[in-house]
């Protein structure tokens, strides 16, 4: 018996050798050559080649193919949820009730802050369970938790980037001294000719006053708005962003569509976001 | 006077329940060295969870380097009919990306703290029954989740039943859910499953037999189900066993087998498991199904009282019809118990991958602040 032990012993040891080379191989480690089993047609190569829109293809592929996939496979998936091909991951996600809040909808296309998904994967205090990916920390750092908002935005698409209105993913923002910054992130790449003074107002509050900021520094990477504010009054209580309000201009995206701004799957609409000291 | 004579009595009693005790522990590499089966120190027979009264008494006075009181080392048992446990894990983390694998700049370093997990444990036994509720839920992170309820039922002096929500016995049943062995079974802390067990344990042997939906889900989504059957054979100083999973979904099956074993050899613990994982619902080279083969060694070392060092060595090829696709995971840590109740853990770990997944390719370096009760 003290053999038996001894060649598991052994055999552990030798297979613990070394991480494959990963030659011939795509992220999700499958042969390049046969990346058709698992439907990845759409996929792009780089999680950061999400310029114009993000597919299933490329989620499949960079984060529920290589991430997700570690448990979210086979037949004994948790919680049923297999993650382990494109035609699994939006069957058992998108309108599919979540286990754990059956009254939310793990995708509810066009609505990412109503998608549980987003919120286990975010660790929103709502969430019953663990944060996923369960081997975190590190959970899926910004950019990858984008891409999921901006498919779900964007309508949860079974195939290409969907139809859907381009709408705001996720808006940060942060105070430090006198200076100001906040990042508007969009579902889909926008105009930046369409940024204007016109369809970006920034306002800060100050004693309860409302003044109105202009120019505001505005620079545009890929589908985020970055916007910038110096020497702000020390008596500064809020900073306002109002984005393609009614009756002013409005933001497009690439292909020329108003941004649905208030979130309710119509074009147009304008966005409103508060800062508060 | 009566004190003493009741800690003298409670003292011995404990010790020889230790001595003599045929069965269980929860930190498998305790059971391994103390040559028990889990049932020693918890109150759920597959081990894990709510301890008893020697799992309490180790805790407090074996384990740690200063011992403590024994006059409430079994604080939880509030009655003969009722007892409550507890254990929280509160982590700093820190991740560093192997630069070469991983040249994108997204996938920046990271550092964090997090309350990695909270139980409360409740079981509740009618007096002279042999039936009990058994009742796990975690607490945090995030909102409540049940990871156990069920109704255990005894059979005789060491067999049972349960039924209701429960972990299932496969393998050896480690504390990281991170483990590859536990990922890739998809059999961890965060999975349970709705079914029934059958234990059947003697002093050299612990069989396993269940029946779940296989889905971990609230109800089962087809009308098939998941079979389990475990052994395990305890020698002097070590033990052997396999275990077997066969979940016949309707959307294809999957079959899992693994065999196991640890030794203590001049007190090195070693633990060693093998798992096979066949998907026949899943094809990524054509006319073949995806096979994996997943191991783990661990060896434990106690340098002095109260401190543990384990190294583990893990390996996962996520599927044996491609080639050049295998990760590994390293890691070596020190368990110090300084006194009753608390443990500190801090640890270094390397992960390896293939150079395309960014997210494999790392160096961690974590500790860890644990509260058992």
């Amino acid at each position: 018996m003290g053999k038996f032990i001894l060649n598991l012993v052994v055999i552990s040891l030798l297979a613990s050798c070394g991480a494959g080379s990963g030659k011939g191989l795509n992220n999700e480690g499958l042969p390049i050559t046969s990346s058709s089993a698992r439907n990845n047609s759409n996929a792009s190569t780089s999680s950061s080649s999400v310029a114009i829109a993000v597919s299933l293809a490329q989620l499949q592929q960079n984060i529920f193919g290589a991430i997700c996939i570690r448990c979210h496979v086979g037949s004994t998936a948790p919680h049923g949820l297999r993650l382990d091909s494109e035609d699994n991951s939006y069957a058992f996600l998108v309108n599919h009730p979540s286990e754990e809040i059956p009254t939310l909808m793990r995708v509810n296309p066009g609505h990412p802050d109503d998608s549980y998904i987003v919120q286990k994967l975010e660790g929103s205090s709502t969430i019953v369970g663990s944060q996923m990916p369960l081997d975190g920390p590190p959970y899926l750092n910004e950019e990858q938790i984008n891409m999921v908002r901006d498919w779900i935005a964007n309508g949860a698409p079974r195939a290409g980037s969907g139809t859907g209105n381009t709408k705001i993913t996720r808006v940060t923002a942060q105070k430090s001294g006198d200076e100001f910054n906040a990042s508007i992130h969009f579902s889909r790449a926008i105009q930046f000719a369409t940024l204007t003074e016109n369809t970006v107002k920034v306002y800060s509050t100050n004693n309860s006053r409302l003044i109105n900021i202009d120019p505001v520094g505005m620079l545009l990477n890929d589908q985020t708005l970055h916007i910038k504010l110096h020497d702000l009054a020390a008596d500064t209580q809020k900073i306002s962003i109002d984005i393609n309000q009614i009756g002013a201009q409005a933001v497009l995206d690439n292909e020329g569509r108003e941004i649905d701004g208030d979130n309710n799957d119509v074009e147009g609409g304008g966005y409103h976001y508060e800062y508060k000291n | 006077m009566n004190i003493k004579i009741n800690l003298f009595l409670l003292r011995f009693f404990l010790l020889s329940a230790f001595c003599i005790c045929a069965q269980v522990f929860a930190e498998p590499y305790l059971a391994f060295k103390n040559n028990l089966q889990c049932v020693a120190c918890h109150v759920n027979p597959i081990g894990g969870g709510e301890r008893n009264t020697f799992g309490a008494y180790y805790g407090s006075q074996v384990l740690p380097e200063k011992a403590g009181s024994l006059a409430i080392l079994d604080a939880g048992n509030e009655s003969e009919t009722f007892r409550i446990g507890a254990d929280f894990r509160a982590n700093y983390f820190q991740r560093n990306r192997d630069s070469q694998a991983a040249p994108s700049d997204n996938e920046s370093d990271s550092k964090t703290f997090a309350a990695q997990s909270g139980q409360l444990y409740m079981v509740l036994q009618p007096k002279d029954s042999p039936i009990s509720l058994y009742i796990d839920e975690q607490i945090a992170p995030g909102s409540a989740l049940n990871r156990e309820t069920f109704i255990l039922t005894k059979l005789g002096e060491s067999d049972y039943v349960k039924a209701g929500r429960i972990m299932l016995p496969y393998g050896i049943r480690l504390e990281d859910d991170t483990a590859f062995v536990r990922q890739a079974s998809g059999v961890n802390f965060d999975n349970s499953d709705s079914g029934v067990e059958l234990g059947l344990r003697n002093a050299k042997t612990f069989y396993n037999f269940a029946v779940t939906n296989g889905t971990s889900a609230q109800a089962n989504d087809d009308n098939h189900f998941q079979f389990l059957a475990r052994g395990e054979y305890m020698g002097e100083n070590w033990r052997v066993g396999a275990s077997t999973i066969y979940n016949d979904a309707a959307a294809g099956s999957r079959s899992m087998v693994n065999v196991f074993g640890g030794i203590n050899w001049q007190g090195y613990i070693l633990l060693a498991q093998v798992d096979r994982i066949r998907d026949k619902s899943i094809v990524n080279v054509p006319e073949t199904f995806a096979t994996q083969t997943v191991s783990l060694l661990e060896v434990n070392k106690e340098i002095m009282k109260g401190y543990n060092v384990k190294l583990t060595t893990e390996y996962w090829d996520p599927d044996n019809n491609i080639q050049e696709n295998q990760r590994t995971r390293h890691s070596i840590l020190l368990e110090y118990t300084p006194f009753a109740n608390l443990q500190f853990r801090v640890g270094l770990r390397k992960g390896d991958d293939i150079p395309q997944n960014n997210n494999g390719n790392y160096i961690d370096f974590f500790t860890q602040l644990h509260f058992y009760y």
